[in-house]
């Protein structure tokens, strides 16, 4: 396998490019959310105490207010699905890595309510590539992937390890109570979990160990950090339909070859 | 840099994952049958198998849950009345204002309520009920 950086910084970006087409399309489709009258109205938001101060000292008024906020998406949109091509075309992609970073922040301030893990994550490895690509050398590109794997690690550290001290999710009582809600829950899976105790036990435990397990795999040697993400791959889509998380799946597993890379240089060091 | 909230906050359901949903609800006073009866606003559908690559209910979802939370703090401080003040709060009354049932009332009322949605036995609680709001006439355009 060939462990060049370049190659697994354009899969990062292949990958994250898809989550930002499909948050992006999901934010057009509420594009009206967006107007005065909406769940999302910029007039109502920006008095809050802190933007009240940064939309004003940033000129955020004109980005983020309707419609040109819509304008703005489609921007996004359309950086998000030129950056495959040009990647498949051998061209730079330089100028939309950048646009859609400095897009995401944007969108960070003015979707905070309705931005969820995925989106953050998005907007921070796309400014590390954004970095990354605006130096483009081969240590530039590492230090971008050492700090999405890194990243990566956290999450999924964060939040495995502070499951492990709930005895809720191994006795299977956590899985069960998120799926008796519409929110993130499943009528079906929730019939079956109560039918049969056991699989909520196996699937509280799995996303516990499972986090924990990805939070370390960059200390494996490659060929078990491999199988460990394939497990994230089917974690993250079964989580994706049971709980509509689908955005998760992408903007995560993006983060996948970052950690790949990180025990490939790991494991060439010793 | 707060408001860009890049420092990430990777808890997602931990320690203790979201046990309960939250429903807006909302009357209104009609010109013509008085104060009718509490309607619930759907924010999301029920997922099918496309959910998991096509979702853009969870936006409107999570936006909601992000008020109610704002809400909740407010309401748990020193300070509970301040709630109304706050952008969460005039966020959903905005919407409600706007939407088509209420456009035409002489005033609205909203509340949120928490109950868990697959288990019809678990006690329904409310969060918030709100006053009533008078929302301005607007001027009629015809001649």
């Amino acid at each position: 396998m060939n462990y060049d950086s370049s190659t697994f910084a354009y899969a990062i970006e292949i990958t994250l490019a898809i989550q930002v087409i499909i948050a992006t399309a999901e934010l057009l489709k509420l594009r009206r959310e967006y107007s005065d009258t909406g769940f999302l109205a910029w007039q109502i938001q920006r008095t809050g105490p802190q933007l009240r101060i940064w939309a004003e000292k940033l000129r955020l008024d004109f980005v983020c207010s309707y419609p040109n906020v819509v304008i703005v998406l489609w921007l996004r949109l359309l950086c998000a699905i030129v950056i495959p091509v040009l990647i498949f075309c051998h061209y730079p992609v330089v100028l939309p890595v950048l646009i859609v970073a400095i897009i995401n922040m944007i969108m960070q301030v003015r979707n905070s309510q309705s931005n969820d893990g995925s989106d953050q994550m998005s907007a921070v490895c796309f400014i590390a590539l954004a970095l990354a690509v605006v130096i483009n050398t081969d240590l530039s590109r590492s230090f971008a992937l050492f700090f999405i794997a890194a990243q990566a690690s956290l999450a999924y550290g964060t939040s495995g390890f502070l499951k492990m001290m709930k005895k809720g999710w191994y006795t299977g009582e956590y899985p069960i109570e998120v799926l008796k809600t519409a929110s993130y829950g499943d009528r079906h899976v929730l019939a079956m979990s109560l039918k049969r105790r056991v699989i909520a036990k196996a699937f509280g435990t799995m996303v516990v160990f499972g986090d924990c397990l990805l939070s370390i795999a960059f200390a494996f040697p490659p060929n078990i950090c491999i199988c460990i993400l394939i497990f994230g791959i089917f974690l993250h889509i079964g989580i994706g339909r049971i709980m509509g998380l689908n955005t998760f799946m992408w903007s995560y597993i993006a983060t996948y070859p970052a950690i790949l890379f990180a025990s490939h240089a790991i494991y060439s060091l010793l | 840099m707060g408001i860009f909230h890049l420092i990430p906050n990777y808890r997602f359901f931990a320690p203790v994952p979201i046990r309960r949903d939250f429903h807006l609800e909302y009357r209104i006073m009609d010109p013509s049958v008085g104060t009718t009866a509490w309607s619930r606003v759907r924010f999301f559908e029920e997922r099918n198998m496309l959910s998991a690559l096509w979702y853009p209910d969870k936006r409107m979802r999570k936006a909601f849950n992000t008020y109610v939370r704002r809400i909740i703090r407010i309401l748990h401080s020193t300070n509970p009345k301040a709630v109304t003040k706050t952008t969460s709060y005039r966020h959903i009354a905005n919407y409600i204002e706007n939407s088509d049932q209420a456009r035409n009332s002489n005033g609205f009322q909203f509340k949120i309520v928490s109950e868990q949605t697959f288990d019809k036995t678990a006690p329904r609680r409310q969060v918030l009920i709100s006053e009533w709001h008078f929302p301005p006439k607007k001027e009629s355009n015809e001649l």
